[in-house]
């Protein structure tokens, strides 16, 4: 976007001419300080567009008596109230309303014409800064590569080849990426820029998050003894995790509300890893033959609370007996 | 015919006389037996009522009282479990049908009393005593629906490392038979086919608890309710007896490296062992393993009366800790040890668990119970241990109760963990 001075002489109603395109985005600006000035494609006139739709000497501005007046010249494709039938041919120039002409619009701002406040540039300070360094991406995507190996070496009982390794976490990495450049083109289609490798080392870092919490919160359930709660402990994690990142993806995409984008975000969340997790937890009210187990088992040193005799063990049983009658009753 | 025809075909129906009158004592031949009874026997089909034809099959025999049949209670299960879904019908040797009703049940030795609608056959005498071992039995029954059957066989004494009397029979019993009388020569009942473990080794219910059953039946037909009360009961006692004969001994042990676990803990629970290195995984596995073979069959989903444990010493030598125990939580989720059942007959498994110090032995225990829907006051459940001893050794043992009282299913599963010890230094071990 462009801003310049067009005019022979400061008139009493000077102001800014403002071009937009279709869809509503302010390509340039030019003040306008009385006097007339031409708008067409050629390269003679005081502003020039580049549409093909519009002719090369499309319209006139002039101040005419005290009144600022646009004048058609004849175009091909005319010149239009965006929410108009009439074609315009010579009209006083309306304040703040949007004027089509070929595919482009115009409007005229009065020097007065308030605007918004200042708003402050979260996406350049702190986290949000360090984000966009130069050493943030092989940073975050190296953690996330180390993260998907640590993951698949403590899952498999197999010494891994570096080979079968990189084969296991591909598809993985593969989604990471897809998720970064979603996000990428949520941002060049919203805020005309791309930022592929912010977003991307979002999305890493996510996955390093999610695997802490997904490692970190069985091991504290097993040193207390907690492993009852542990699966809704993990969901919570997954959930806040997953609503921090979609809320930094949308600091950079677009400068909303940050409660909408919260909220927005939490719900996507929700959805996203709440819901399946939910009707993971809730199928256990299904019938099984079996017992539903979630055993938690790590190593001795783990462990920091003492364990019950047998006989303490078994006196909480009467309350397996409370809610098996409970069931019954339901 | 001329007379001397006559005279001749007099002579031999007399020697036909004789020689029959000398086999009753003697040595009886298998088609006179299947002549002389095979009126008493009927096949028994249980007809689905929707779709009105056989949903399963057995065999039946007449005995006690007039129109009596006693027949498997694996045979007629679905009557006491589903009675508006299932009825029972008879079909004798001479192609007559009829309604049968039942009467009562022997769950535990898998014995049911049906009345027939009116027919009425000579019944069957029960034999008084068991036969010596190697005497010729007769077995008789309607193998897969093919028409009534006589096997010839050998009777070889009473299982030894039975929990309920069984009898060895060497023949070819085979399914459509149960419920079928085997018979001496006399034509007395010695024992109701019920199993077979292929090739000719087949098993009997004792005749004892067919006289047993006659002699506390009533002949009144019996309601859902009454059958599942007495099937209960039965079960309740049962695993009294079970728990009984069990604890009346001191547990035996068995040792897996450090560790000291409960061994076969009565002559009925039969256990072996094994060991195997799992080289892919990195996972040394030595297991024992125990259980006991008198299931008792409730419905097709739904076998009690079972004891079953396992103790696995897991070990590795290249997996570090995270890794060896993420094999281990691997190993507990989905446990080999498993019980049947399904939605109408119990509930789902309650589950706890809790670090459990026994003896200076630690470890993570998960304790599961579940409750019978119709048999109010039967419960199952499942212990699953794992020791916390090492980072590269560790017992995981699991076992599973089936058909026993709240308390006595708690006691067991104490009883049973109370036997753990750990012996790291190896001190108190034999050489």
């Amino acid at each position: 976007m462009s801003e310049a001075t067009v005019g022979s002489k400061t008139d009493s109603r000077s102001g800014v001419v403002e071009i937009l395109n279709r869809s509503g985005q302010v390509l340039q600006r030019f003040m306008y300080g009385g006097g007339r000035i031409s708008i067409g494609r050629a390269y003679d006139n005081d502003i020039i567009i580049g549409d093909a739709y519009v002719c090369p000497h499309h319209l006139r501005i002039s101040s005419e008596g005290g009144k600022i007046v646009l004048e058609d010249l004849d175009s091909v494709n005319g010149t239009w109230h965006r929410k108009g039938r009439d074609r315009l041919q010579k009209t006083e120039l309306p304040e703040d309303e949007l004027l089509q002409f070929g595919h482009s619009q115009l409007r005229f701002r009065s020097l007065g014409t308030s605007v918004d406040p200042t708003r402050k540039d979260t996406a350049r300070r702190g986290l949000f800064d360090m984000l966009g360094r130069t050493w943030m991406l092989p940073l975050a995507v190296g953690s996330c590569v180390l993260t998907l190996a640590l993951g698949n070496i403590l899952d498999n009982p197999r010494e891994l080849s570096p080979g079968a390794l990189a084969t296991q976490i591909d598809y993985p990495l593969l989604g990471v990426m897809l998720w970064a450049g979603f996000w990428s083109l949520i941002n060049r289609l919203i805020a005309h820029r791309a930022n592929f490798k912010i977003h991307l080392s979002i999305a890493s870092l996510a996955v390093v998050a999610l695997f802490i919490n997904g490692q970190g919160i069985p091991l504290i359930g097993f040193a207390f003894g907690w492993s009852e709660s542990v699966a809704w402990i993990k969901t919570l994690g997954q959930i806040l995790v997953t609503g921090t990142a979609l809320i930094i993806h949308m600091k950079f995409v677009a400068h909303g509300r940050t409660w909408v984008q919260a909220l927005g975000a939490g719900v996507f969340a929700l959805i996203m890893m709440g819901i399946p997790q939910y009707e993971q937890l809730s199928q256990r009210s299904e019938f099984s033959s079996l017992p539903k187990l979630t055993p938690l088992l790590k190593p001795p040193a783990v462990r920091l609370v003492n364990g019950v005799s047998v006989e303490d063990f078994f006196s909480r049983a009467d309350t397996l007996r409370q809610k098996l009658e409970k069931d019954a009753q339901e | 015919m001329n007379s001397f025809m006559q005279r001749m075909i007099r002579v031999a129906g007399l020697l036909l006389l004789f020689g029959s009158e000398t086999t009753w004592g003697q040595q009886a031949d298998t088609a006179e037996v299947y002549a002389n009874w095979r009126d008493r026997i009927a096949q028994i089909q249980v007809i689905d009522r929707q779709a009105d034809t056989k949903a399963g099959l057995g065999s039946g025999f007449f005995t006690g009282q007039a129109g009596w049949v006693v027949t498997n209670y694996h045979v007629i299960a679905e009557l006491v479990n589903e009675p508006g879904r299932y009825r029972a019908r008879y079909l004798s040797d001479s192609d007559i049908k009829g309604d049968l009703e039942l009467l009562a049940v022997d769950a535990v030795h898998d014995l049911a009393l049906l009345r027939t609608d009116g027919l009425e056959q000579r019944p069957l005498e029960l034999a008084a005593d068991s036969p010596p071992k190697g005497t010729r039995l007769w077995s008789l029954g309607y193998p897969y629906d093919i028409g009534l059957t006589i096997v010839e066989g050998t009777y070889n004494g009473q299982l030894q490392k039975s929990l309920y009397d069984k009898l060895h029979f060497t023949g070819s019993i085979n399914p459509g038979m149960s419920g079928g009388p085997t018979l001496n020569s006399k034509g007395e009942v010695v024992g109701v086919n019920v199993s077979t473990a292929g090739n000719q080794v087949s098993f009997l219910v004792p005749v004892q608890h067919v006289a047993a059953l006659l002699e506390r039946a009533e002949n009144k037909a019996a309601n859902e309710e009454q059958l599942n009360r007495e099937v209960a009961h039965q079960l309740l006692e049962n695993q009294q007896y079970i728990l009984d004969r069990l604890f009346a001994e001191e547990v035996p042990l068995t040792r897996l490296n450090e560790f000291s676990v409960p061994a076969g803990l009565a002559p009925f629970i039969n256990c072996w062992g094994n060991s195997q290195e799992e080289q892919e995984n990195d996972l040394a596995l030595v297991y024992y393993r125990c259980q006991t073979n008198d299931d008792i069959f409730l419905s097709g989903a739904l076998t009690t009366g079972i004891i079953q444990y396992q103790h696995d010493l897991v070990s590795t030598k290249g997996l570090g800790a995270l890794r060896f125990f993420r094999q281990l939580e691997k190993r507990s989720i989905y446990p080999q040890l498993r019980l049947n059942g399904d939605e109408r007959s119990v509930s789902n498994y309650e589950c706890q668990d809790g670090f459990v110090d026994q003896d200076k032995l630690p470890l993570k225990v998960t304790y599961c119970v579940r409750a019978y829907k119709k048999l109010t006051g039967l419960y199952d459940g499942f212990l699953n241990i794992t020791s916390l001893t090492g980072n590269r050794e560790a017992l995981q043992s699991s076992m599973v109760l089936a058909g026993f009282s709240w308390e006595n299913l708690n006691l067991f599963a104490k009883y049973f963990l109370k036997a753990y010890s750990w012996d790291p230094t190896g001190e108190n071990r034999d050489e």
